[in-house]
């Protein structure tokens, strides 16, 4: 009886065996566990008869069965392992996809490209100390002019033909009226910047617009050098315009300061254009970048700072910086709002 | 300014090329901004002289010249009608290139061999040819009969010449000569410069020939009159032609040139009268009287001359005092004395009147920037100079209201001070003193250092103004650049500018586009959006761009139709910038404003709900506690029904809609377009301080309610019944459906709301929230009299 069990239990896992071998996929499989393991399956069947087997013979029986069940599991899982591996490499393959399509679109929302040469320029400035101040579109003749060496009847009022509200109010035509602002409430040492929009009477063409951003900055303190001017305007431009750029300073002309200069670098786009004269610098291998110079006296004085203390002020037109970093070559397109243009900054 | 090469080594010899001058000059701070060159690449022109003339024996329109140019006799066929033996004409000698790149070749003219050419203006590019005699114009050049034989004519034609293209800053008038930018080189080469050649003052007055009185020695401080008879005007000989059309101005006769030509040179205006026109034979220089009137060399009438300085004889004005003279005593044909008139005028007095007439000339331009009186001797002397060249005769003496110049107040200088401005710390003594008196500086003592600037440099007051002189020509490349010492202070910035700046980040992160439009713009179109006065320009460049703008979004309107036109159709603008209110007196406002039009890149279309969910972004982004209410509202440039007015806790913050059709029709616009203006001031007084929120422990629990109510119920006022009423555990409450058709009864809708339920404290049971849910429909019903609709 007991042999007849035995054989019965080997030929079963052969039996099972092939049967999950045949198993072609997981629901196959799961049948084929179905038929063997489960409630009503053989084993199961075969092992509730373990009773009428003779008390001797029954561990020997029960191991036996309980390995060849183990067995079984174990053909199972593996054969379980392999099919689900398998029909997972399927769904791969099946899911191939193609790389060329276009990605799908998400809110892509731009700032305009002068802001974002404004954002540049004040995080350079501010990794050097200068904290960033603000000041009115609508100025006074005092803030804009006077207080800045440029009494009525000065022929450099000509430099910043102006837009007038009435007789003493205008437009800005420069953010310099801010440091004289900002030196009446504050003692030295200062550094500080102002950015903003700023306005002159000048017709529109591709290189004039009645409106334009600056970015005007000064330091002030006891022992403030030309030298030291000329060390973080440097930087500057080069931080702007790469590390490799050469910078000049040239002697110029501000009432506001003394002595002035105009700050250029050397034309990154000479080399680029092969034929005629560069584009950028007309030819001649320079492109100015700002203006500055040492705070003049007499604004010191307006201002009521002692002798002992000296500084340097500069003046960054923003649309300009724009232009040349990004080759733009009207000033035009940066009011006209041309979606296509905006979208590509 | 333009300043011909050749002029400028009249005075100093530079030994460097044009360009390597104009580098130098730029670096000492001369505004040189290009070189031009005139009549470039023409060369071997040469002076000859027709020794004789036949004609050609085998064609009636050529003749054939034997031209004598010196060294050699050269045989030349030439078609030219308007020359004669004797005439001395420019000859392009075989080998020559002339205007265009023309080459003059050995040629055969109807048998006869031709070695040359007699050019014409054209040929030799110059552009002054309306100048010259009719006959000169289109035919053969004829140069003045003392003309040296057989010289190479570049120099006398200018051709070739090289002009310093100068923008000189308005501190430096004297750069606006010649002889000025000619100092500069000086200073830079420390080479000797030559004085130009001057009359020779002579003593005497011009008694009986004219009679000046200056009213005010402040208005005009040097008045020097010079008389000359037997003037003879015509032509002025070529070379002074040449030079005055290379500087940029027009030559017209031999007298007026010379003014012209001592201006140019020396920075001087100068004024030529025809003196037997001056009525009374005296002048007087004061303030023009009331109704006075009188006509310019421009033709044009000036009769609006209060508080303008005028030279007036005694019919009245016949100069405009430093901007131009008058058509009654011009320089003609008949002129045969003249008085001229080299004078110094008070700077802001000719910025005003310049100002005030409306006119700048080349006068005006250097008196109004402050000219030095020596000027006035000089300029004086010099065209005196060459008016006796020209063979008038000088009149001994002169009128000179102010002979004695007082000498500048002189400068004291701390070297020490120099050094740590300038931040060079071995400037030496000897330096500075000798970069100071190559500039002309007169240096009184050494130590301590005081110097007296020179008479011409009217921009010299103080020790800075040294200090700059001597750095410009130190050199501003050989000043070290050094890195500031100091506090590491942070940096800060201004909240208001922080703030913007959030916003801009937020905006563009909802995919809006950033756009800059101008602030100015057309007064009726911002009359169209906004009913109070607007703020305006007084001088406007145009009239379309008077106003400030009111607001934001009409502006910027413009931006999107243009952009429509252009076939950009899907739009969505975020602006933020200042706008202009007139209260007693014009105020800034900061405003933000969005347009939408056409659809967004994942497919929504603009509609008010988009601009609706942008505003409920920025207002967590900004986090805001409490919310913001939307109220109807009718503007005229909004759609009546969908437009609305943004308020929170009362106070109206800007408004939103969909803009009115009429409007977008009459801007060519056939799409809809919605707009949201709000005011960035009193967003930045509500955006609050965030803090977290605790990350519940335990799940929520959803529940919907669909309803039907009247139409007209707004869904607003159902959400915030069932969040006032709900209870604590009322988390959410989404609206997800709203519903009108076929299974809902007419002027009725369905409404669908998801509530979240969830208690900080515990996982709600089925039974809590089925409890609290049974009411809230409970009392929605009744107070909305609606009608439940169970799923």
């Amino acid at each position: 009886m007991s042999e007849a069990v035995l054989d019965k239990l080997d030929s079963l896992l052969d039996e099972a065996k092939s049967k999950i071998t045949k198993a072609q996929d997981e629901k196959e499989l799961e049948e084929v566990r179905h038929q063997i393991l489960g409630k009503k399956g053989e084993l199961t069947a075969l092992l509730r008869n373990l009773g009428s087997i003779p008390q001797d013979k029954r561990p020997a029986v029960g191991k036996k069965a309980n390995e060849i069940k183990l067995q079984i599991e174990q053909v199972l899982d593996d054969r379980l392992q392999k099919l689900s591996q398998s029909s997972l490499e399927i769904r791969l393959q099946n899911e191939r996809i193609d790389y060329s399509l276009p990605g799908e679109s998400l809110p892509s929302g731009r700032l305009h490209p002068i802001s974002e040469v404004l954002r540049e320029v004040k995080d350079i400035f501010r990794g050097m100390g200068f904290e960033v101040a603000r000041g009115p579109e609508i100025e006074t003749d005092y803030y804009n002019f006077e207080a800045l060496n440029i009494p009525p009847d000065h022929p450099a009022r000509e430099m910043w033909d102006s837009l007038y509200l009435d007789e003493k109010t205008l437009l800005r035509t420069h953010t310099s009226p801010v440091q004289i602002r900002v030196m009446e409430k504050r003692k030295p040492p200062l550094r500080v910047i102002s950015a903003g929009k700023c306005y002159r009477r000048d017709a529109v063409d591709a290189t004039h617009c009645f409106q334009f951003h600056q970015v005007e900055g000064f330091m002030v303190d006891e022992e403030v050098s030309f030298a030291d001017l000329k060390g973080v305007l440097s930087t500057f431009a080069r931080l702007v315009f790469g590390q490799d750029r050469q910078v000049k300073f040239v002697p110029s002309y501000f009432p506001f300061t003394e002595p002035s200069v105009e700050v250029y670098i050397d034309c990154f786009n000479c080399a680029q254009s092969s034929t005629g004269k560069c584009s950028l610098c007309g030819g001649e291998k320079w492109i100015e970048v700002l203006g500055a110079g040492m705070i003049h006296p007499f604004v010191l004085r307006v201002v009521d700072y002692p002798a002992h203390y000296s500084g340097f002020a500069f003046g960054v037109g923003i649309e300009r910086i724009a232009l040349l970093k990004y080759g733009i070559n009207d000033i035009r397109l940066f009011y006209e709002n041309d979606e296509r243009f905006l979208r590509q900054f | 300014m333009r300043v011909p090469f050749s002029w400028l080594n009249d005075f100093i010899k530079i030994p460097d090329s044009p360009e390597v001058a104009a580098e130098k000059l730029r670096q000492v701070g001369v505004p040189v901004t290009h070189v031009e060159y005139l009549s470039a690449g023409i060369t071997q022109v040469f002076s000859g002289r027709i020794e004789t003339l036949t004609p050609h024996p085998n064609a009636d329109r050529l003749r054939v010249a034997l031209v004598d140019l010196g060294k050699e006799k050269l045989q030349i066929v030439t078609g030219a009608s308007n020359v004669a033996a004797s005439d001395i004409i420019p000859v392009a000698r075989v080998g020559a290139t002339l205007a265009g790149g023309k080459i003059i070749q050995e040629t055969k003219l109807r048998g006869l061999p031709s070695l040359g050419m007699m050019c014409s203006a054209d040929e030799l590019a110059l552009d002054f040819k309306e100048y010259l005699p009719p006959t000169q114009r289109e035919g053969v050049l004829i140069l003045d009969s003392d003309t040296p034989i057989g010289i190479d004519l570049a120099p006398m034609l200018g051709l070739r010449e090289a002009i310093l293209v100068l923008e000189p800053f308005a501190n430096r008038p004297d750069y606006l000569s010649i002889y000025g930018v000619a100092r500069e080189a000086a200073a830079i080469y420390h080479l000797p410069l030559k004085n130009p050649d001057l009359y020779a003052a002579t003593p005497g007055t011009l008694d009986g020939k004219i009679q000046v009185t200056v009213e005010s020695s402040q208005e005009s401080p040097r008045y020097i009159a010079r008389y000359a008879s037997q003037v003879k005007v015509n032509a002025s000989p070529l070379w002074m032609a040449v030079r005055l059309n290379a500087a940029g101005i027009r030559p017209i006769n031999n007298v007026v040139d010379v003014t012209n030509y001592v201006l140019l040179e020396l920075g001087q205006p100068l004024h030529a009268f025809d003196c037997s026109r001056i009525q009374g034979k005296r002048i007087v220089v004061r303030q023009a009287k009331p109704n006075e009137k009188m006509v310019g060399l421009d033709e044009k009438t000036y009769d609006s001359l209060q508080n303008i300085l005028v030279i007036a004889d005694e019919t009245g004005p016949v100069a405009l005092g430093g901007i131009m003279g008058g058509k009654r005593t011009e320089i003609s044909e008949t002129t045969t004395e003249v008085l001229l008139e080299a004078a110094n005028f008070n700077a802001g007095l000719v910025r005003r009147s310049s100002l005030k007439l409306g006119i700048r000339t080349e006068s005006s331009r250097r008196f109004e920037k402050g000219l030095d009186p020596i000027g006035a001797d000089w300029g004086s002397r010099r065209a005196s100079f060459l008016l006796q060249q020209f063979g008038c005769q000088i009149a001994d003496g002169a009128i000179d209201t102010q002979p004695a110049i007082p000498k500048p107040q002189e400068i004291g200088l701390n070297l020490q001070k120099m050094k740590k401005l300038l931040g060079v710390a071995d400037l030496e003594l000897s330096q500075v003193v000798n970069i100071l008196k190559g500039l002309g500086f007169e240096v009184r003592t050494e130590d301590p250092l005081f110097v007296g600037p020179p008479l011409f440099r009217c921009d010299i007051h103080e020790d800075v103004d040294v200090i700059e002189e001597v750095a410009r020509h130190y050199g501003y490349s050989h000043i070290p650049a050094t890195l500031p010492a100091g506090m590491l202070l942070p940096a800060t910035v201004d909240a208001e500018e922080t703030f913007e700046e959030t916003l801009r980040t937020f905006l563009s992160s909802v995919g809006l586009l950033e756009m800059l439009s101008y602030s100015l713009g057309d007064p009726p179109y911002f009359e169209k959006f906004y009913s109070r006065p607007l703020v305006l320009i007084q001088n406007p460049l145009t009239e379309d761009r008077k106003a400030l703008r009111p607001l934001l979004y009409p502006e910027m309107l413009m931006n999107l139709r243009r952009n429509l036109h252009l076939k950009n159709t899907h739009l969505h603008f975020f602006e933020i910038g200042k706008t202009f209110e007139k209260l007693a007196g014009p105020q800034e406002k900061r405003s933000l404003a969005v347009l939408l039009t056409g659809d967004f890149p994942w497919g929504t279309s603009s509609n008010f709900y988009t601009l609706k969910g942008v505003l409920e972004r920025l207002w967590q982004a900004l986090h805001i506690e409490t919310p913001f209410t939307l109220h109807e509202e009718t503007k005229d440039q909004f759609h009546p029904f969908r437009c609305a007015s943004i308020r929170h806790k009362g106070h109206g913050l800007g408004i939103l809609g969909e803009l009115h059709p009429n409007l977008l029709r009459s801007l060519d616009i056939d799409q809809r377009v919605m707009a949201l203006e709000l005011s960035v001031d009193q967003l930045q007084s509500l955006a609050g301080r965030f803090k977290m929120k605790p990350i519940p422990l335990y799940p929520e629990s959803r529940r919907d309610i669909s309803m039907i109510v009247e139409e007209r119920v707004p869904a607003g006022e159902i959400i915030e019944f069932i969040r006032s009423h709900g209870g604590t555990l009322v988390e959410g409450i989404k609206i997800f459906d709203v519903y009108q058709g076929p299974q809902v009864p007419a002027n009725k809708k369905s409404l669908a709301f998801a509530i979240t339920y969830r208690s900080l404290e515990k996982t709600l049971t089925d039974e809590e929230v089925t409890q609290v849910h049974e009411r809230i429909q409970k009392e929605l019903a009744s107070a909305f009299d609606a009608t439940l609709r169970i799923a």
